[in-house]
């Protein structure tokens, strides 16, 4: 071991607190970086390869009713390399406690091979291709774990005004199910309430009394096939079979969400780590900054012995370089471990064939290099004043650190009011303006993390409180497996539990305008609904028109319509004829979630031809959950769905339960950063004036005086870095929502007062903390010491 | 009974794995109001005697009464205390806050006093009034001093203690600034102890003290103590 290496190696050992917070900050940094890296290549590299594997469908077309010979047409479009019919409808399933759950019947023709958005057997085994016997289905390993149903087990459905009972035969999911979600409405998945039921094809035509039709066509396309195109030739061929809905890959339910994840993995793997990293190099320079003015006279001894000015400097940031691979080697372990729990979990959570495991080597060398830089650059950028070193200077005693005004000292009234130890404290924070700025940035940094941490639950929780308490105010809302007389539902009115009933119809439709045409579902109340309110994400109300059309900001964007415009809607219902009715827009609405889109009631009926007919209602109880009500729907077959507020509620709560463990995981990540900067700043503070403390000691100044200095100086720095924190941390999750939105959802950036105290509370506890470790050295203080020698 | 009094004080400290004797059974006086010097060369043990006397540090054994009370043994807080009402302090390297001015820098201690003199007309005592508004990177050495000075005497001590304070500047900044301590010391009757290795300023003390190997090795009295004008090295 050379000379200069055992004297970084002491260096390290004497300023190992300082030492140990940077390596802290670094290994923070790259346990992040290869953390979410890591989970987002392998999640992403999983999806791509479950997709291509499987199949999945480039385009998706919904129809009425067509029959199979039609796949052959769409398969002759050019650009289209494969076309799948299957049948897929949502019915009833009535479980064994006679509640209500919904299925999606999915048909797969058999067999499987070649065929778009095939499926994967997850246990258990594959269904007979034949009909004969008991009839075997595959469901949605969430559906089959929060029911629990195993290989014997049966369900029963109802469908085509019968009952059907089939048995399990083991768990399946598809590319298009990764994460199963009933529709746009939905928040979250229920598991309990909705899953997906995989069946073989002409089975699943058989109990939908639909024989040699299909439904749905799934098309996969030749690279760089125009898909505009083709979609307009398919549509042309659909169109006398009711061509309800056309959409692209990106635009299914379950990819979106799985993208906008992988999306949001991308964005937090790509920013958190740099703050961390620049924070450590901010810190990083100003102790080099310091260690090489303290070692003025060394250093002046080493070049009058013949050392070289690139010689010293590489001895100086050797220094940024240890604590860059020190913090790399502990992250990335720390980083691995991190990568494989989270991509289990996500895999699970989006039913992917589990993540291929291992090291992703890319981001473990990029993550050494990127720490190696930050540790070089700021080792060099601090040793530059090395060469300003003379060795015959440096071995004389240095001149007092320049004092200067301040421009505070324009403001006589201010400045004559302060006491020496706040000149004391304001001059110094003027001469040391870098590590003002550091400090001030890096505490801000480790607030904006804790905010952020924090508003995600913030922004949910507005999300539920709105609507469960402001959007929608019904117990119960009651589907019904097709368009009813709402004559037929106000007996229920009758029940001495119901306080209050409204229908509701949605029509699915077509919105047109000029040579634009998105799919929407238009949902039909009456103006004076006391049971659901629209309000948009700001939390601004909306009035439901009593004639005309709300429609969604999402489609009068993608339409280009303003209030006032006439668009044209065409029903897609899948019953009855496809009838098309011109409507005003009166006003654009921007929902939290779901469609969004509003008309009256009467509207509603008109635009299906029909008279007082709902697809659902909602109702109002004595209580919010009454068991005896729910029993009645059970025995009605009409009946699709009964979804209570409050078991949603509950459903939700467990899910956000859930999501404490990684803001926990946060908040432990801001707290270590700012513990680490406080800790550094005042250990540098401290020691550039020690000997100004030493002599305050000698005047007659106590430990706590003179601790008390100490600290008034950090929590200048620290109080503005809160200050400036908290917007910045508020701007922060706006930008991420921004970023991480979807058509299905978009959050609000709400931060609660709370939370803004929750976050401040937390890095005033963390600046104490800091401190206080810093702090302990008054105590050692050696008055004769330090007055004693000379830096 | 004399105003400081040093009976039989031991002090030692651990140096690796020696022990330093610094002080070896100390024992000297000092009458009030006069100015004495302790000589010796480097490492006799005069700065330990120095620091025990000012309360920064501690004897490990014997007496240190100070106008009748014994500060050997004191708590922290009591020697924070002593330093704070009763001593002034002078270093060699004058010690002086880089971030505040020349005023600033006394004020700092008047802040602390119980009945402190006014700040102005300390710096007009040692003749910086007009460099009140300077920085300490904007002062001579031997103005720092003198500001240093200024510092321990806006306190209004009973005593000034003075470690080398002419070691760190030239022959002439030296003499005017021991001019100024025995000005101070007629003008404000304080008792004034000079630590210093130059024996020439031995000449100006009411009382030397030499000290050699850590012990005292003479204690005189002097009777005819010379201006520092008068003096040379």
């Amino acid at each position: 071991m050379t000379i200069l290496s055992r004297k970084l190696l002491r260096t390290i050992h004497s300023t190992r607190g300082q030492f140990l917070a940077l390596v802290v900050i670094v290994t923070l940094g790259v346990l992040l970086y290869i953390g979410m890296s890591t989970t987002y290549y392998r999640l992403n590299y999983s999806q791509q390869q479950f997709y291509e594997q499987h199949r999945f469908a480039d385009y998706t077309f919904q129809v009425v009713k067509a029959p199979e010979s039609v796949v052959a047409r769409v398969e002759a479009v050019p650009g289209v390399v494969k076309a799948t019919g299957r049948i897929q409808k949502d019915v009833p399933i009535v479980k064994t406690d006679n509640q209500r759950a919904t299925a999606r019947l999915t048909g797969y023709r058999l067999p499987l091979e070649g065929e778009v958005s095939r499926l994967h057997l997850l246990s258990g085994r594959w269904f007979d291709a034949d009909s004969s016997g008991a009839v075997g289905v595959l469901v949605d390993p969430q559906y089959a774990q929060a029911n629990q149903l195993t290989p014997g087990k049966e369900i029963q459905l109802i469908a085509a005004g019968k009952k059907a009972t089939l048995t399990v035969v083991g768990t399946a999911t598809g590319p298009e199910f990764v994460y199963p979600m009933k529709d746009a409405s939905s928040l979250f998945p229920e598991p309990e309430r909705f899953g997906i039921v995989m069946i073989p094809q002409t089975q699943a035509q058989q109990i939908l009394g639909l024989p040699g039709q299909v439904n749905q066509l799934l098309v996969d396309l030749a690279p760089g096939a125009d898909q505009a195109r083709v979609k307009e030739q398919i549509e042309a061929i659909l169109q006398p079979y009711g061509n309800i809905a056309s959409y692209p890959r990106q635009d299914q339910s379950s990819h979106a969400i799985l993208q906008s994840e992988l999306d949001g993995i991308r964005i937090v793997a790509l920013s958190l780590p740099f703050i961390f990293f620049l924070i450590a190099a901010g810190i990083q320079f100003i102790i080099l900054t310091r260690l090489i003015r303290s070692q003025r006279m060394p250093i002046g001894v080493m070049k009058a012995l013949g050392y070289d000015n690139r010689r010293i400097m590489w001895h100086d940031t050797s220094y940024g370089l240890a604590v860059s691979l020190v913090g790399a080697t502990l992250g990335t372990g720390l980083g691995i471990g991190m990568a494989a729990l989270m991509s289990n979990l996500l895999a699970q959570y989006f039913n992917l064939p589990a993540a291929s495991g291992g090291v992703t080597l890319p981001v473990v060398i990029y993550s050494f290099l990127i720490t190696s830089l930050v540790g070089v650059t700021s080792g060099v950028w601090a040793s530059r004043s090395v060469l300003g070193i003379h060795p015959a200077e440096a071995m004389r005693t240095p001149p007092p650190p320049s004092g200067r005004r301040t421009p505070l000292e324009g403001w006589p009234w201010l400045w004559e009011r302060l006491n020496s130890s706040w000149r004391m404290s304001l001059r110094s924070i003027f001469r040391n303006r870098v590590r003002f700025a550091v400090t001030v940035l890096a505490v801000m940094c480790a607030v904006v993390l804790l905010v952020f941490a924090m508003f995600s639950s913030d922004a949910t929780d507005f999300l539920i409180n709105k609507n469960y308490n402001r959007i929608n105010r019904y117990d119960y809302q009651v589907r019904f497996t097709e368009p009813v007389k709402y004559t037929q539902v106000l007996e229920w009115t009758r029940w001495d539990e119901v306080q209050r009933l409204e229908p509701l119809l949605e029509v699915p439709a077509k919105v047109q305008f000029q040579e634009r045409s998105e799919d929407d579902l238009l949902v039909g109340m009456d103006p004076s609904s006391r049971l659901k309110q629209v309000y948009d994400k700001y939390g601004r109300p909306h009035q439901i028109p009593a004639q005309g059309l709300l429609l969604s900001s999402r489609i009068a964007d993608k339409l280009g319509v303003k209030a006032g415009d006439m668009v044209t809607v065409q029903t897609t219902l899948g019953l009855g004829p496809s009838r098309t009715s011109h409507l005003k827009v009166v006003g654009i609405n921007d929902p939290m979630t779901g469609s969004g889109s509003y008309i009256s009631l009467v509207t509603a009926n008109q635009l299906l031809g029909e008279q007082e007919v709902a697809s659902a209602v909602l109702l109002k109880l004595d209580r919010p959950r009454m068991e005896s009500v729910e029993e009645r729907w059970q025995e009605m077959n009409r009946v699709s769905a009964v979804i209570s507020s409050a078991q949603e509620k509950e459903t939700f709560a467990k899910l956000m339960g859930s999501a404490r463990a990684s803001i926990g995981i946060m908040i432990l990540f801001a707290v270590l950063l700012g513990l680490a900067i406080i800790y550094n700043t005042s250990i540098m503070t401290f020691n550039e004036r020690q000997r100004e403390l030493a002599s305050l000691r000698v005047l007659g100044y106590s430990r706590r005086e003179v601790a008390g200095l100490l600290r008034q100086e950090t929590w200048l720095q620290a109080l503005l870095g809160i200050a400036l924190g908290l917007p910045a941390g508020k701007a922060a999750g706006a930008a991420y929502m921004a970023s991480a939105s979807t058509d299905l959802f978009s959050l609000p950036a709400i931060i609660y007062p709370r939370t803004y105290f929750i976050a401040a509370g937390v890095a005033f506890i963390f600046v104490w903390m800091g401190q206080q470790l810093a702090i302990r050295k008054v105590g050692q203080l050696d008055m004769v010491e330090a007055l004693k020698n000379r830096d | 009974m004399g105003y400081i009094e040093m009976k039989h004080s031991f002090k030692s400290y651990k140096m690796g794995d020696s022990l330093i004797e610094a002080n070896k059974d100390i024992t000297f006086s000092v009458e009030k109001g006069e100015l004495a010097i302790i000589l010796g060369s480097s490492g006799a043990g005069k700065s330990t005697v120095l620091n025990i006397l000012g309360g920064m540090d501690t004897n490990d054994k014997g007496d240190v009464i100070i106008d009748g009370r014994n500060i050997a043994g004191a708590s922290a807080h009591e020697l924070t205390k002593y330093r704070r009402l009763d001593v002034g302090f002078v270093f060699q390297f004058y010690n002086l806050i880089p971030d505040l001015t020349a005023a600033e820098n006394v004020a700092l201690a008047a802040e602390l006093a119980a009945d402190p003199l006014p700040v102005d007309e300390v710096l007009q005592d040692v003749g910086l009034w007009e460099r009140r508004d300077h920085f300490p990177a904007q002062l001579s050495g031997g103005e720092q001093q003198r500001v240093a000075i200024a510092r321990a005497l806006v306190k209004h001590p009973r005593l000034l203690l003075c470690d080398e304070p002419t070691g760190a500047l030239d022959y002439e900044t030296g003499k005017s600034v021991l001019r100024l301590l025995c000005d101070i010391r007629e003008k404000h009757f304080s008792t004034v102890i000079i630590v210093t290795h130059n024996t020439a300023i031995g000449d100006m003390a009411d009382r030397v003290v030499r000290m050699r190997s850590g012990e005292v090795a003479e204690m005189l009295v002097n009777d005819c103590p010379l201006p520092p004008e008068r003096i040379d090295w």
